[in-house]
């Protein structure tokens, strides 16, 4: 038999006597395959999903919403001027509070409303020139007389199937409408979106508006030949006084942006987690690929002894790892299919499902084919170092050094034989000090186990403090909204000056109450680079309001206060000066004020573009925002019925009620990504160390026969090697949860700066119990776990056999 | 002979390694007694299951059947606790291959066992340490690391941490087996001064000439006890006609 094939027979009987250690490489392998992939997929199929959706819904460059009368001469004219309007179109809606809308399943006859979604309910029929509403297939479904479709969010959050009974509840009575399917929404997708359209027939429509019970409301779209200058159409628009502005106006760029925080971020967190995670495996897979060669070093000796060339079990030993790799990547690209499925299910059912693409396919495949070069590269860096060990080396002592490197080493451990000495250690706990002489000197070796959990640390709890953050009522009061418990919206209805003062007389009279303040939303007119521009402003004493700014103060007398999107809009900071004029025909350039900017705060409700100015509240404001404060005893929820109740035409809602629908969609996201990312950690965190504690374990047979033959018990070895393993796995944890502390917030301020969301600080909130406390503890707990189990079989070895290495 | 003057008693003893098919017999039915202050030295050909009796009766292994008593202590009934106590204080090893702890110096290897037997009488336990050294001639390589040294150098600290706790018996498997014969001499010299000072000494090797240092010789073939000598107590003067009369009778067995 010639030598090659021998070689071949003794590879070959190798995988099939050494399984372990085969297993748990093809294991780790198998993990960041899997990881990788699946990070590379989701990513892949977020943006085909988003640009899926965009691309087949055709949603408006920009668009204004209305509530009133139209002036269809002007909008005419306007068109008419500005040949960048591809195509525009007056949606016509229908406004229904939450509890007039009514559903019933089918199948349970279980039936409720939709009371306590703070969303504007807009019934509407299906355009036909863009903007469509969009099913589960991607179609543009036309509903036939009594049917409607429903926006996936009430789908999931309602339970609704097709078939189920919706009630609309006019002024005349009950409309019947049964569900024919659901609809996605480009321009509403987004969790920020407070209103959420229903697609009924023509006919259903004209039954509705006729019934009466709806709030007319008109979105007025345009599309445009170049996307890109939709905020020069909206300035242009609402420069032009006689357009319809009662409502708040929406760029393409905003749309996408907001879609882009709600399921961008948790992309971005999917990604940025499984790199960590790729990270601490390929760190794992270099200790363990020279962790086994090291094992097989006296095979390899044998080899070469027999007269096979190095070069010739270098491609022996590749051959196997690199078989290993492929079926781990095979396995791991296979696995990650039905769990992309999985984790993308929500952002399908929201966006469109893209169709699958050669990129698709290429994406995944890249990262495999990354992640397998990697492993290779690093099994012909390790099968090197064992090339240059002298086959004698190899055969008696098991050693792939050098005797440079022998002797490099002694002379280390000389060194440090001399600096650590037990004669001069004051302490009577030898187990100790033996312990931690030995994580000294084998430093190299152990540092694998505190960075790895340093790196999980930080892959739990960063995901978990956005969740928290997103969760936290703070959140609310840094993104614009004032701390509060209750909100009433007051929007353009006729009897809004009534309501208003009759609702903040009730609330001034109410003892449950303690505070109220009222902001009024009003329109200026401010300096912009095409002459006047309208600047939506919030009228009132911003002082008593907890809004955090990013920079500055509140306003005080003849200051104003912008959001972080109209400071860039206007290249203003604090202390500069923009003059204000009171918006309408009869102002001029005579009237207008200059306000010092006092502060800036990031806002992301109304679009994102407001002011805060001092000021008691004009009595002619478009609209109000009152908020109040109740006392311990009250429960807000009630409250917010009572006066809800009481005022129909008023919005009342629990403040953290809001915040909650608002946010609902990035939490939810975020609830699955803390949690997947928790279980990953745990999962890794207990897999690498079982495969390090036992490839360790292997390492120090000799030096625990010698323990055990001098005198040391099977349960102080295992103490050592328990220290040991606790230690190296405390110090990572704390290291890396000092890091996400102390670091978490400058990285995800790096990120969302990187991902260009518009968001440009993100204070977060952690739950500190939970990530400073439990979290670490319950890695430390998988780690204290393992290095049990892993020990655990120096109770019954054959220390005698251990002696000899 | 007393029970109370013999410090080894194994009856009976077997061990198998169960991880062959069929498992291999390491040594089978062996009853053997060792005296206090007795020299014995076990024999026998490669694979006859030398080390196997050491490690068995030595407690560094636990037997497949039989009994093994050390000092009146039943090795097979004691737990983990005592067992590590008795090789600690009661027992000393010396290997073929000195198995030391690389992050350690000379001396603080030789220390370790003494301290942790009595880790606060630590002046006390360094002046014994320091004396062995200097008995055995190794004091000025206290500070070097294991690697600084000769095998014959090592083996010599190896006695030193056999004796460092004042064990009542000290096992050797092979101590010279990887010695040239000048450091051979050196380290039989000194265990065979181990054994004046009254140690109990159980001494496996090959070599005929270290086996006739000792009183009794006891040859095992194929794991079972095969035959034993006598030879009485070593003396310098005698050794030439002792190692040729250990050699016709080792010839006789075929060895
Ligand atoms: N850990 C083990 N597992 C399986 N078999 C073993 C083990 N240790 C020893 N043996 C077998 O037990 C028998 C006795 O071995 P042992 O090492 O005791 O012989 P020995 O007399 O010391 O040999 P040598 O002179 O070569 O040191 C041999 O057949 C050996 O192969
Ligand atoms: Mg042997």
């Amino acid at each position: 038999m010639s030598n090659a094939g021998l070689a071949v027979r003794y590879v070959r009987s190798d995988l099939h006597t050494n399984p372990g250690a085969h297993l748990a490489l093809t294991a780790l392998l198998l993990l960041s395959a899997f990881l990788m992939a699946t990070g590379a997929m989701v990513a892949e199929r977020l943006v085909g999903s988003i640009d899926r959706l965009f691309e087949i819904a055709e949603p408006p460059d920009f668009l204004q919403m209305h509530r009133g009368d139209l002036d269809h001469a002007a909008l005419d004219a306007f068109a008419a001027e500005h040949p960048e309007i591809e195509a525009w179109l007056i949606e016509e809606m229908l406004g229904f509070d939450g509890a007039a809308v009514g559903w019933q399943h089918a199948a349970t006859g279980a039936s409720g409303d939709l009371a306590d979604s703070v969303m504007d309910n807009l019934f509407v029929t299906q355009n036909q020139e863009f903007d469509f509403l969009l099913d589960a297939e991607g179609a543009v479904p036309q509903p036939a007389p009594g049917q409607v479709y429903v926006p996936v969010a009430y789908q999931q959050s309602y339970d609704l199937a097709v078939g189920d009974r919706l009630t609309v509840r006019t002024d005349t009575g009950p409309h019947q409408l049964q569900v024919a399917g659901f609809v996605r929404d480009a321009q509403m997708a987004s969790s920020m979106s407070s209103a959420t359209r229903f697609l009924v027939s023509e006919q259903d429509f004209e039954d509705l508006e006729a019934a009466g019970g709806g709030a007319p409301e008109h979105i007025l779209e345009y599309r445009l030949t170049d996307g890109a200058s939709a905020g020069d159409l909206q300035r242009a628009y609402e420069a032009d006084p006689d357009l319809p502005k009662n409502g708040q106006a929406v760029t393409i760029g905003m749309i996408r942006l907001l879609n882009a925080l709600g399921d961008g971020l948790v992309a971005v967190a999917l990604v940025l987690g499984s790199l960590v995670l790729v990270a601490v495996a390929v760190i794992n897979l270099r200790f363990v690929v020279r962790g086994t060669l090291e094992d097989e070093v006296r095979e390899i000796g044998a080899l070469r002894a027999i007269g096979i060339s190095h070069r010739q079990i270098s491609a022996l030993y590749l051959g196997k790892y690199a078989t290993l790799t492929l079926l781990a990547c095979a396995a791991g690209g296979a696995l990650a299919v039905p769990a992309t499925a999985g984790l993308t299910q929500a952002m399908q059912v929201n966006y469109a499902a893209a169709p699958a693409g050669a990129a698709t396919v290429l994406v995944p495949v890249a990262a495999l084919g990354l992640l397998g070069t990697l492993v290779l590269l690093l099994c012909r860096q390790a099968l090197r170092r064992v090339g240059k060990a002298p086959v004698v080396g190899a055969l008696v002592g098991g050693s792939m050094l050098s005797e440079r490197q022998t002797a490099r080493r002694a002379r280390r451990g000389a060194a440090r034989a001399r600096r650590h000495r037990l004669a001069a250690y004051s302490g009577t706990r030898v187990n100790t000090f033996l312990a931690r002489l030995d994580l000294r000197a084998d430093l190299r070796q152990w540092a694998l186990v505190p960075v790895v959990f340093a790196l999980l640390s930080v892959l739990m709890i960063l995901p978990m403090n956005l969740l928290s953050t997103f969760q936290s009522p703070r959140f609310g009061t840094a993104m614009g909204a004032p701390e509060a418990d209750l909100l009433v919206d007051l929007q353009f209805s006729p009897d809004l000056e009534d309501t208003r003062t009759g609702l903040l007389a009730d609330l001034e009279r109410d003892d449950r109450v303690t505070e109220v303040s009222v902001l009024a939303t009003e329109l200026r007119e401010v300096p912009g680079e095409d002459g006047w521009e309208t600047l939506r402003v919030q009228v009132g004493d911003h002082h008593d309001a907890a809004v955090q700014y990013l920079h500055g103060r509140p306003p005080g007398p003849g200051q104003v206060a912008l959001s972080v999107l109209n400071a860039q809009r206007y290249q203003l900071a604090v202390g500069d000066t923009l003059p204000v004029r009171p918006a309408g025909p009869v102002s001029s350039t005579d009237q207008a004020s200059p306000a010092v900017v006092s502060g800036v705060y990031q806002d992301l409700t109304m679009g994102g573009y407001t002011a805060k100015l001092p000021g008691e509240p004009n009595p002619r404001a478009a609209g109000y925002a009152i908020y109040a404060r109740v006392t311990e005893a009250t429960d807000p929820a009630d409250l917010a019925a009572e006066y809800a109740d009481r005022y129909p035409t008023a919005s009342v809602i629990q403040m953290a009620e809001y915040l909650d629908q608002t946010m609902s969609f990035v939490t939810s996201s975020f609830r699955v990504a803390a949690g997947l990312a928790l279980a990953f950690a745990l999962v890794v965190a207990a897999l690498i160390s079982a495969l390090f504690l036992s490839l360790q374990l292997k390492r120090e047979r000799q030096r625990m026969g010698v323990l055990f033959a001098v005198g040391f018990s099977r349960r102080e070895i295992v103490t050592q090697m328990r220290t040991k393993a606790l230690a190296a796995v405390a110090v990572g944890v704390l290291g890396g949860t000092v890091a996400a502390a102390a670091g978490g917030q400058h990285l995800v301020d790096g990120v969302l700066v990187a991902a260009g969301l518009g968001i440009t600080e993100l204070r977060l909130f952690p739950q500190a119990w939970l990530v400073y406390g439990v979290y670490p503890a319950l890695l430390v707990g998988v780690g204290l776990g393992v290095s049990v189990l892993t020990t655990a079989r120096i109770r019954s070895a054959q220390m005698s056999r251990w002696l000899r290495g | 002979m007393t029970a109370t003057d013999t410090v080894l008693q194994a009856s009976n003893v077997t061990k198998e390694y169960p991880s062959t098919d069929p498992p291999t017999p390491g040594i089978t039915g062996v009853d053997l007694q060792v005296a206090a202050r007795e020299f014995l030295a076990v024999m026998g050909a490669s694979g006859s299951g030398k080390s196997t009796l050491l490690q068995v009766i030595s407690g560094m292994d636990h037997p497949t059947g039989g009994q093994v008593q050390i000092s009146g202590h039943d090795l097979t009934a004691l737990g983990d606790d005592q067992a590590s106590r008795l090789r600690l204080t009661t027992i000393g090893f010396v290997f073929q291959q000195a198995y030391f702890l690389r992050n350690l110096s000379i001396r603080d290897n030789i220390l370790l066992p003494a301290l942790k037997a009595t880790p606060r009488r630590k002046v006390q336990v360094l002046a014994r340490v320091e004396a062995l050294m200097a008995r055995f001639g190794i004091a000025d390589l206290a500070d070097r690391a294991i690697t600084e040294v000769s095998g014959g150098q090592l083996q010599r600290a190896s006695i030193c941490r056999a004796l460092v706790c004042e064990p009542e018996i000290v096992f050797a498997d092979e101590p010279t087996g990887s010695l040239n014969s000048q450091t051979t001499r050196e380290v039989m010299d000194a265990l065979t001064e181990v054994h004046a000072d009254g140690t109990t000494l159980v001494l496996v090797t090959h070599d005929p000439t270290c086996a006739a240092r000792a009183e009794r010789v006891v040859y095992l073939r194929d794991g079972r006890l095969d035959a034993e000598r006598t030879l009485g107590p070593w003396r310098p003067a005698t050794a030439r006609d002792r190692e040729g009369e250990l050699l016709s009778w080792l010839t006789g067995l075929g060895f």
